[in-house]
């Protein structure tokens, strides 16, 4: 319902891709390139040398974030990496799955949701857009030959909840729910938290203590 | 040793078997002269006898086949690298094809240790670079090759083993590595993707 499959001659925001390269600092031998750094600052008196490190594409789906003005010669491209929902976690209760859907679409910042569409082979199931798997592509990947990776095209309106959650994703405050409890409830709180969040959560409330 | 290997080369069973037969010649050899004594007058007869002849010949055939088994299966001992890089890749094909997506049923090491049965001792680099690839392009799953196999395998290498060879195993590493730390991050994201689903 929400996919232009046309494809279009030039890219542009909300734009859904397949079988791109996706490069990360995961892609890459951090350790080496550490090394390597750290080496060459404490040798400030020889010559540095020659650094080449290698990078590990990995095959990957992905939404152009990136404003459609900002798609051009010279630039490269943002991409959100989109993912299947864990396999069997959609509920086949219909009334739960449509609770789940709305929730992940208005209340979740961290993903987003793409609806299945028979007539496209990548939404033959759901997948969902994490904000937090970014990775660039430059302009001139594409140039010439999107018609090898375009998948369809976001409708208006469905492009406007996409804008809407970026910006929401990128101007998200960082707060710790815990300090609007009390009581019981902080203690009910933490005993449902990993060992992790606990420790964070413990720390926010002994501040706040102060 | 192969468990084939093993068994072709064992001379002390090889000598055993000889022994056996030996004895049994021996065995009947006396009987039959037993029988003689008891049956028949004496006269002059020749030394050599059909039953002995026959055994004589068991054993040269029996020599000649055990040469041949042996020769037909260092022959294939040499191919058995090339052969196996053909296996992998056809599996790997088999999980590219749209029908077969990642439905491959046996790992790597479960393969090798079939092959290695046989007398595999070798992997080519080849082998590990279609693997490698196959990952990136998400044809096989991360899970289809271990780091501890590859650590394990690549430490039983001699030391004059070929730089293409290590570099290719720890390539393959490299990018096993990457998948764990994707796995990592998906982890994550799965945790905060359940809290909204359930």
């Amino acid at each position: 319902m929400i996919y232009d499959k046309n494809i279009s001659k030039t890219l542009e925001q909300g734009d859904i891709l397949k079988n791109i390269p996706k490069i990360t600092p995961n892609q890459i031998n951090f350790d080496h390139i550490k090394d390597y750094w750290k080496n060459t600052f404490q040798s400030s008196h020889k010559l540095p040398t020659k650094g080449t490190f290698q990078v590990k594409p990995i095959l990957s789906n992905g939404v152009i974030l990136s404003q459609s003005c900002d798609i051009r010669p010279g630039f490269s491209i943002l991409f959100a990496e989109l993912t299947n929902i864990p396999e069997n976690k959609i509920s086949s209760n219909l009334k739960k799955r449509i609770r789940n859907i709305k929730k992940i679409i208005r209340d979740d910042t961290r993903i987003h949701y793409f609806p299945t569409d028979n007539e496209i082979e990548l939404f033959k199931e759901p997948k969902l857009l994490d904000f937090k798997s970014l990775y660039f592509i430059p302009f001139e990947f594409f140039q010439d030959n999107i018609q090898n990776f375009f998948v369809g095209r976001l409708k208006s309106n469905a492009l406007k909840v996409l804008i809407e959650k970026i910006s929401r994703f990128f101007t998200r405050l960082a707060y710790e729910d815990v300090m609007f409890l009390s009581g019981d409830e902080i203690s009910q709180y933490l005993n449902e938290l990993s060992e992790e969040e606990r420790i964070i959560a413990e720390n926010t409330v002994n501040k706040f203590n102060e | 040793m192969t468990e084939v290997q093993s068994v072709l080369f064992d001379e002390d069973l090889l000598k055993e078997t000889s022994q056996s037969l030996l004895n049994a010649y021996s065995n009947y050899e006396i009987y039959e002269e037993n029988q003689f004594i008891d049956d028949t007058t004496p006269f002059d007869f020749e030394t050599s006898s059909p039953i002995k002849d026959f055994f004589n010949f068991i054993g040269i055939i029996l020599n000649k086949l055990v040469n041949s088994i042996k020769e037909i299966y260092f022959n294939i001992k040499e191919i058995l690298p090339e052969f196996f890089d053909i296996f992998i890749e056809s599996i790997l094909l088999y999980s590219k094809s749209k029908e077969t997506k990642n439905k491959i049923l046996f790992n790597f090491k479960q393969i090798y240790d079939i092959f290695q049965f046989f007398g595999l001792e070798e992997i080519y680099p080849k082998t590990f670079d279609k693997i490698n690839a196959s990952m990136q392009w998400k044809i096989c799953s991360p899970d289809f090759i271990t780091q501890d196999f590859l650590k394990s395998y690549k430490n039983s290498l001699l030391s004059n083993t070929s730089k293409d060879l290590i570099s290719s195993i720890d390539d393959l590493i490299s990018i096993l590595l990457i998948f764990e730390k994707e796995k990592r991050n998906n982890i994550k994201l799965e945790k905060d993707i359940l809290k909204i689903l359930n």
